[in-house]
């Protein structure tokens, strides 16, 4: 659905280079986690795929069609949830009666349906929310577009526990087979049963582009307690019980992602990204932290 | 794909105008005050008996009415270039951009969409305000014992008759040459500072108006400079025509400039990134 080719990004030219040479695809109906360190370039990426940054090299095509071209036809089946927004001081009904008309597949039903989900009163005043409630109201927005792609930036940010289970709900049930959604995130924990792929980027570069199946497929995530043998192990960091450790999986064992964990051990053990990829020679990775 | 839809267009200026109600009607505040004051300021000596100064008390108000309505037109034409300054106020900040650019209209929609709420808020608003501040006037003034009639219909019989001379003069009708190329000059210079002022909206991040005003005052102090020389030009010497061509050629750069201030702010426009922290939009 759409692809970045050879992107090259900077900030000013005298600012290092947030990307260079950077490619990626992302298909449909997948829900995909962006993730990596402060300043890797989240936030750019997901600007850069809306359109709204331009690249000094290289393209960001959705359908075919280059983005930065900022056509109607594009925008209208691509929707940004960035992490601050602002929205007017008007009733929710008055936001929708504006904007929806420029949103040809969006679905009062479906709106309805997450306000109800997130707990919010169809009849609400946007400049009468917390920060919390505008946030739940304007992702319900979102969600009832009905665009194709909807990037998300921090949407858990500033939600409170129940929010953001709320949250996970309410994405996995507007989520279609015409749909791709991206949200990039610090908060791992809220997302990680939400997604079905995972992009990892370090260094304007890709670590990780992967299914969550075929992760859990490759590897276990476990908790050993103390004293517990290591010997198997990729990776290891201590946790309130032991240690949580990344292992190979061979025996097809499933195992609930943990995508700290996951991020951790690809930053700190570079071959099992090429575990991960299938490269040849992964198989003599090295277990760490023995 | 149609590069202006018209329904989509009407779509986005009732987003804005709805969207931006408030902010719109605290503009029209603004010009009521700004209306209101001049008001005060120009009839509120005069219309105290016997006061008068700067105008014998006996004057008959027609005359006076007639000069304040200069004033008031004066008002108007700045409080236009200040609007033209302002096209572009919703870009201010990141969340604005975003919100503005992913909008699903193009870029010449959003851009005509802005220009021209910005030209009817700022010359039918105007006149609006004007009206409602004159009003008031004549519903306070009697109120501390004095009064002076309405100066709307001098105001609207100046702008009715400076209006059709300027038509008949830019047209050449009943006019010599040299007076059309004097109302195309000011017409023309005009039009080239609205003009820069909405170039300025659309270069300048903050403060729009303030940084225009100072490269504007800028260009006319360097402009100031270069006049000594074209003032030892004996026009005697280089002939009625050469002088004529001069004009002409002053004329078109004017329409030039004012045609690449355009274009370079639907360019700048066009080219904005939601992330932007110079000055500039560049």
């Amino acid at each position: 659905m759409i692809t970045v080719e050879n992107l090259s990004f900077r900030y000013g030219r005298r600012r290092p280079a947030v990307f260079d040479d950077f490619s990626l695809s992302l298909g449909t109906g997948r829900i995909y986690g962006l993730l990596g360190r402060n300043g890797t370039g989240k936030s750019t990426l997901l600007y850069l795929l809306s359109g709204l940054l331009f690249p000094q090299q290289g393209a960001v095509r959705f359908r075919g069609a280059d983005v930065a071209l900022r056509r109607p036809e594009e925008l209208s089946e691509i929707f940004l949830v960035p992490e601050e927004f602002s929205l007017p001081n008007v009733t929710l009904s008055r936001y929708v009666e504006l904007n929806r008309p420029f949103y040809p597949r969006f679905s009062d039903e479906l709106l309805a349906r997450c306000l109800h989900d997130f707990d919010l009163a169809p009849d609400l005043h946007l400049g009468r929310l917390s920060m919390g409630q505008k946030k739940k109201a304007f992702m319900s927005f979102a969600l009832a577009t009905g665009t194709s792609l909807l990037l998300m930036d921090e949407p858990t940010n500033g939600l409170d526990i129940p929010s953001k289970s709320q949250f996970r709900r309410v994405v996995s049930g507007c989520m279609t087979d015409e749909r791709t959604i991206v949200v990039s995130t610090h908060q791992v924990r809220d997302v990680d049963a939400l997604l079905d792929h995972v992009v990892v980027l370090e260094g304007s570069r890709v670590l990780l582009d992967s299914s969550t199946a075929d992760v859990c497929a490759r590897l276990c995530f476990e908790e050993r307690p103390m004293g517990a043998a290591l010997g198997d192990v990729l990776y290891e960091q201590p946790s309130m019980g032991g240690h949580a450790v990344v292992t190979r999986n061979p025996g097809g064992k499933e195992t609930p992602l943990n995508l700290e964990l996951l991020f951790n051990a690809l930053l700190a053990a570079p071959a099992l990204r090429d575990l991960l990829a299938g490269k040849s020679g992964a198989t003599d990775v090295k277990p760490e932290n023995n | 794909m149609t590069n202006f839809n018209f329904r989509r267009f009407g779509l986005l200026l009732k987003r804005d105008l709805m969207g931006n109600s408030k902010k719109y009607l605290l503009l029209l505040a603004g010009m009521f005050i700004a209306y209101f004051c001049v008001e005060l300021m120009l009839f509120y000596f005069p219309s105290v008996e016997g006061s008068g100064i700067g105008y014998p008390w006996d004057e008959p108000w027609s005359r006076l009415l007639e000069r304040a309505a200069f004033s008031f037109l004066g008002v108007s034409l700045c409080l236009f270039v200040f609007g033209m300054s302002l096209v572009f106020s919703t870009l201010k900040t990141k969340e604005q951009r975003v919100d503005y650019l992913m909008l699903p209209a193009t870029r010449l929609e959003k851009f005509v969409s802005r220009w021209l709420i910005a030209i009817v808020l700022w010359s039918v608003g105007a006149f609006v305000t004007f009206v409602a501040a004159d009003l008031v006037r004549m519903l306070v003034f009697p109120l501390l014992g004095h009064s002076i009639p309405s100066a709307v219909p001098a105001y609207v019989g100046l702008v009715w008759d400076e209006g059709t001379n300027m038509l008949a003069e830019l047209m050449w009708i009943g006019c010599d040459g040299e007076d059309s190329l004097a109302m195309w000059f000011g017409f023309l210079f005009y039009l080239s500072v609205h003009s820069a002022y909405l170039l300025g909206s659309a270069f300048f991040r903050k403060q729009p108006f303030i940084f225009t005003s100072v490269a504007g005052i800028m260009l006319l102090t360097l402009t100031g400079f270069a006049m000594p020389i074209f003032r030892k030009v004996n026009r005697a010497l280089i002939g009625e025509d050469f002088y004529s061509m001069w004009l002409y050629v002053v004329l078109l750069l004017l329409l030039c400039f004012v045609v690449v201030c355009y274009r370079l702010s639907y360019r700048l426009f066009s080219r904005v990134p939601v992330v932007q922290n110079k000055w500039f939009n560049v």
